[in-house]
């Protein structure tokens, strides 16, 4: 049953060249046909998360270890990491209009991935194109091949990027909010898509901010907050039964679409800490209902369950 | 309860180059009492923004008509509008734009009161401050130093200054964070309560529109398509559309249904008959030629469907 | 396609038109002015004063006037140069013309290579004293008057260091044809064109370095990478691509001014017969007919290449093809 881990970090830690932490301490795995959700809020690292597996974060020094398929990514030089991108792992981007050089067309802007990491002609690039657009659902492929980003609607330009990232078949797609841009039908379709991805045995880690999303894409799910990751686990068990406080929070803010009306949403009082301002303790503490005295050492990601992690007081055996 | 503000068959049409029409809305019939919130629910190129601004006389419709408090102000002149300003402010998505970057808060903050040559502007800043939820100490400082959260609260607090009768919020809570979603949320709905001020909320998220109105009316390309009580409509839609919405919404509590297939049409070009036939999985021959006009299902909804869920 | 190069010729040509009304109008219809004896020049006599009336029609209404003008200008050419005994004006501008393209041409090779190189140089070593330093070299290459370089480069290659091997090549002054000699032709215009290329350098490298900057900073550019493009492919094929916007608009502005006969100073001071020193003499002598065809030709020439640097956007930018701008 467990399945080949194929990208692993441990205790990623992010800083910029002041000293100044972005990423604390991240661990996490993907396995091969999982889906990991990481979820936060904006400045949570997220992001910054998705960017260092890519190594697409010159300037910042980065430590701890980043393995992909068994191989440390951390110390690769440029010219390896290269190799990597867009050929063993993708990634996919919020805002696929802006994510499209605006005066190329799209057709010619996957042709160019596949010729920069396979020696294929032009033409079979283009034939791998377009069958690539067909298989992402774009009517009449050929066609839109040839259009540019802005003459597609935003659910087609997504699609096309995803049919970018996986045209030299990556065991790892990097998706960074691939639907917050979208339209909540269009989303569907996406997500819909992302799921047949990672049934094909990719794996795929999903950067959003929204647990609904998570909910029905992922398999796994890790929650980030301020640059740490506060909870881990499988989606089913943690929506079920959030440990984190930290993760409850972020679950009751969510209003309601059924049941009765509540007259005020549950609210986390405060806001996140900046990046040099981070408390010595546990991060969340500041804004946490059950803070208590042990809260000011932090609290280390410890497995608590089958398959659950969580750094908090509140489960110290 | 009176009506506050009423729109009788509004339109709002663009022309484009090459002699092609854009039209954002069309034939929008719809009416706020006094206190109550409306949501206006649609996806991108709805028209739901458009309805909104012109509902208050940003821009001219293009025909029909618009009453505020019983008197038309449709086509008036921006002079003639200037009258009714105080009455209906608007609360924009993106709360970093809508202030100066180079002027304080409490400048920011004065301003409205000082147009229109009110007296007492520090004891309403005050006022309106705690109401918000922040301190006076913001006054001094510039919008650059605010969380999207805070800078929020002050869009919302410069909306309020004037003491209007009516609110039209564009995706108040869009740009932000849950945390600070809810927090924003639970402001307006209270704020509601206090001040009694009518609401028209303008968003694409049905969970959010839920918690915050009283009504809501689903647009797709320019049309209602569905309106009724909000609790009522999300527990069960009767156009096949605002299902097909609903079900979209990503929940943590059950799997992802099967999605609606392709885009919305261009407004440019829209679909004859129900302009939601192309993607309607219940679509019958006579969608595709004859549109539906709203016609009531059950107390206080209509809906424009030929075959309606109901 | 066709109607929107039609539409296009047509603005042109009223742009043109109104240009010409103005220029007339300027030199011709200034009240309390007798535009024939700044026709005749100074010091003509009252035969030539009184012929002059006559064949401009100077003694009937303006429209006639102006029509008489354009007649001379562009249909009969015969408008004439009384300062100059009678030489017709319209052949001298032709005549200058080639001369005036060549060192344009050559300049704009200069600075379009000299911009490129130091331009990326400095935005891909941005910050670095590379960096600094190409751009305050820019910058005086930007402030150095261009008739004090042509000086000095005169001063240094015609007389102080002529003899010695580096400029023993250079020629006398003045210009060679094409037609005449490619290789002297390519000597003559090649300290002249430098000279006049210098300013542009640093001002276009300035402006390529800000461009490709901010081109970098766009997802379009991380999406790059994430593919697994190297960096030289990076910059060159996804920035650039990015950046060339506001250059090629600045270009074409450029271009046209000095065809026009903006390189009026490089052309003094270098001697060559071209369209700048061509107004210089005509302005040095007040010949009202030939600066009316040299400030005509000029319109011209900018009028056109806004139209070509327009239809250069469109092949650019797919987006400005349909008429839509950004998202």
């Amino acid at each position: 049953m467990e399945a080949e881990v194929l990208l692993k970090l441990h205790h990623l830690h992010l800083e910029l060249s002041n000293g100044t932490a972005l990423l604390e301490d991240v661990s996490l795995n993907v396995r091969r046909g999982d889906a990991l959700g990481v979820v936060g809020e904006s400045g949570s690292g997220k992001s910054l998360t998705a960017m260092s597996v890519m190594g697409l974060l010159p300037g910042l020094r980065a430590s701890g270890s980043i393995r992909f398929e068994g191989r440390e990514l951390l110390g690769l030089k440029d010219r390896e990491w290269r190799r990597l991108r867009g050929a063993g792992m993708a990634m996919i981007f919020q805002d696929p209009m802006t994510a499209f050089l605006p005066v190329r067309s799209i057709g010619a802007q996957i042709d160019e991935q596949i010729r920069l990491h396979e020696r294929v002609s032009r033409r079979e690039a283009r034939a791998r194109t377009v069958a690539l657009l067909g298989r992402m659902g774009v009517p009449d492929p050929e066609a839109a091949a040839k259009r540019y980003p802005h003459q597609l609607s935003g659910g087609l330009r997504q699609r096309a990027m995803i049919a970018m990232a996986l045209s030299c078949g990556p065991a790892l797609l990097i998706a960074d909010e691939p639907t917050t841009a979208l339209d909540v039908t269009v989303q569907a379709q996406i997500l819909t898509l992302l799921c047949e991805i990672r049934d094909s045995g990719a794996g795929v880690m999903l950067i959003t901010h929204d647990m609904g999303v998570v909910a029905q894409t992922c398999t796994h799910v890790a929650v980030v907050y301020s640059g740490l990751v506060v909870e881990q686990g499988p989606v089913a068990a943690v929506m079920a039964r959030p440990l984190h406080p930290y993760t409850q929070a972020l679950l009751e803010a969510i209003p309601p679409l059924d049941g009765p009306r509540p007259d005020a949403l549950p609210t986390i009082p405060g806001r996140p800490s900046a990046p040099d301002a981070r408390p010595e303790g546990c991060v969340f503490a500041p804004r946490c209902r059950f803070v208590r005295p042990d809260c000011a050492v932090r609290p280390a990601l410890r497995e608590v369950e089958e398959g659950r992690r969580v750094a908090c007081v509140l489960y110290d055996a | 309860m009176t009506i506050l503000l009423e729109a009788k068959n509004l339109s709002k049409h663009y022309s484009l180059a090459r002699g092609e029409t854009l039209r954002a809305v069309s034939d929008v019939s719809l009416a706020v009492h006094r206190g109550e919130a409306l949501a206006l629910v649609g996806e991108s190129g709805c028209g739901k923004s458009t309805l909104g601004r012109t509902l208050i006389g940003l821009g001219a419709p293009s025909s029909g008509e618009v009453f505020f408090d019983g008197e038309r102000i449709s086509g008036l002149s921006d002079r003639a509008l200037r009258r009714w300003r105080p009455r209906m402010q608007m609360v924009f998505q993106d709360s970093s734009s809508t202030f100066n970057p180079r002027r304080t808060i409490g400048d920011t903050l004065a301003e409205p009161m000082r147009i229109h040559g009110r007296a007492g502007i520090a004891e309403r800043i005050r006022m309106l401050l705690e109401q918000v939820g922040l301190s006076s100490s913001v006054l001094s400082r510039y919008p650059h130093e605010f969380s999207g959260g805070q800078r929020q609260r002050l869009n919302i607090a410069r909306a309020l200054m004037l003491g209007p009768d009516l609110l039209v919020a564009d995706e108040p809570t869009s740009a932000l964070d849950v945390s600070v979603q809810a927090q924003i949320v639970n402001l307006l709905r209270d704020l509601r309560n206090s001040l009694g001020v009518a609401c028209v909320f303008i968003s694409h998220d049905l969970a959010v529109v839920r918690q915050m109105a009283d009504r809501i009316a689903v647009m797709y390309l320019g049309r209602i398509v569905e309106e009724g009580d909000v609790l009522a409509v999300l527990e069960a839609p009767a156009h096949p559309y605002t299902r097909a919405l609903l079900n979209a919404v990503p929940r943590p509590d059950r799997p992802l249904p099967p999605p609606l297939k392709g885009d919305v049409p261009s407004p440019i070009h829209p679909p004859q008959g129900c302009a939601f036939h192309t993607r309607c999985p219940l679509a019958q021959p006579r969608c595709s030629q004859e549109r539906p006009e709203l016609r009531p299902v059950g107390e206080g909804r209509t809906v424009a469907c030929h075959y309606p869920l109901l | 396609m066709i109607r929107g190069f039609a539409s296009r010729t047509g603005q042109m040509l009223l742009v043109i038109f109104g240009i010409s009304v103005l220029v007339f109008a300027i030199f011709f219809a200034t009240p309390g002015a007798d535009p024939t004896a700044r026709i005749a020049g100074r010091g003509a006599s009252p035969q030539v004063v009184a012929r002059i009336r006559a064949e401009y029609g100077f003694d009937r209404p303006l429209p006639v006037q102006y029509l008489k003008m354009m007649e001379k200008l562009f249909i009969s050419r015969d408008l004439t140069s009384f300062v100059n005994h009678g030489q017709p004006v319209v052949p001298e501008v032709l005549q200058a013309a080639p001369v005036t393209l060549s060192l344009v041409l050559w300049a704009a090779f200069f600075w379009v290579s000299g911009s490129l190189v130091f331009g990326i140089a400095s935005a891909v070593l941005r910050d670095s004293w590379v960096d600094r330093l190409l751009m305050v070299l820019g910058l005086v290459g930007l402030s150095i008057p261009v008739f004090w370089l042509g000086e000095v480069v005169n001063l240094v290659t015609q007389s102080r260091w002529h003899d010695t091997l580096l400029f023993r090549w250079v020629p006398p002054l003045g210009y060679v044809p094409f037609s005449q000699s490619p290789f002297g032709w390519a000597k003559a215009l090649f300290l002249p064109s430098l000279t006049l290329a210098v300013a542009f350098i640093g001002l276009y490298a300035r402006v390529l370095r800000s461009e490709l900057l901010t081109a970098m900073g766009e997802d379009s550019i991380r999406t790059a990478r994430a593919k697994g493009a190297g960096p030289v492919r990076v910059w060159l094929w996804h920035g650039l691509r990015l950046s060339w916007l506001s250059y090629v608009s600045l270009f074409g502005l450029d271009f046209a001014q000095l065809l026009g006969g903006g390189a009026l100073l490089t052309e003094v001071v270098f001697a060559l017969p071209g369209v700048g020193r061509l107004t210089y003499q005509a302005l040095a002598t007040l010949d009202l007919p030939l600066i009316m065809a040299t400030v005509m030709y000029a319109a011209v020439f900018v009028v056109v290449a806004n139209a070509l640097v327009d239809g250069l956007y469109a092949l650019l930018d797919p987006r400005i093809r349909e008429g839509r701008h950004g998202g």
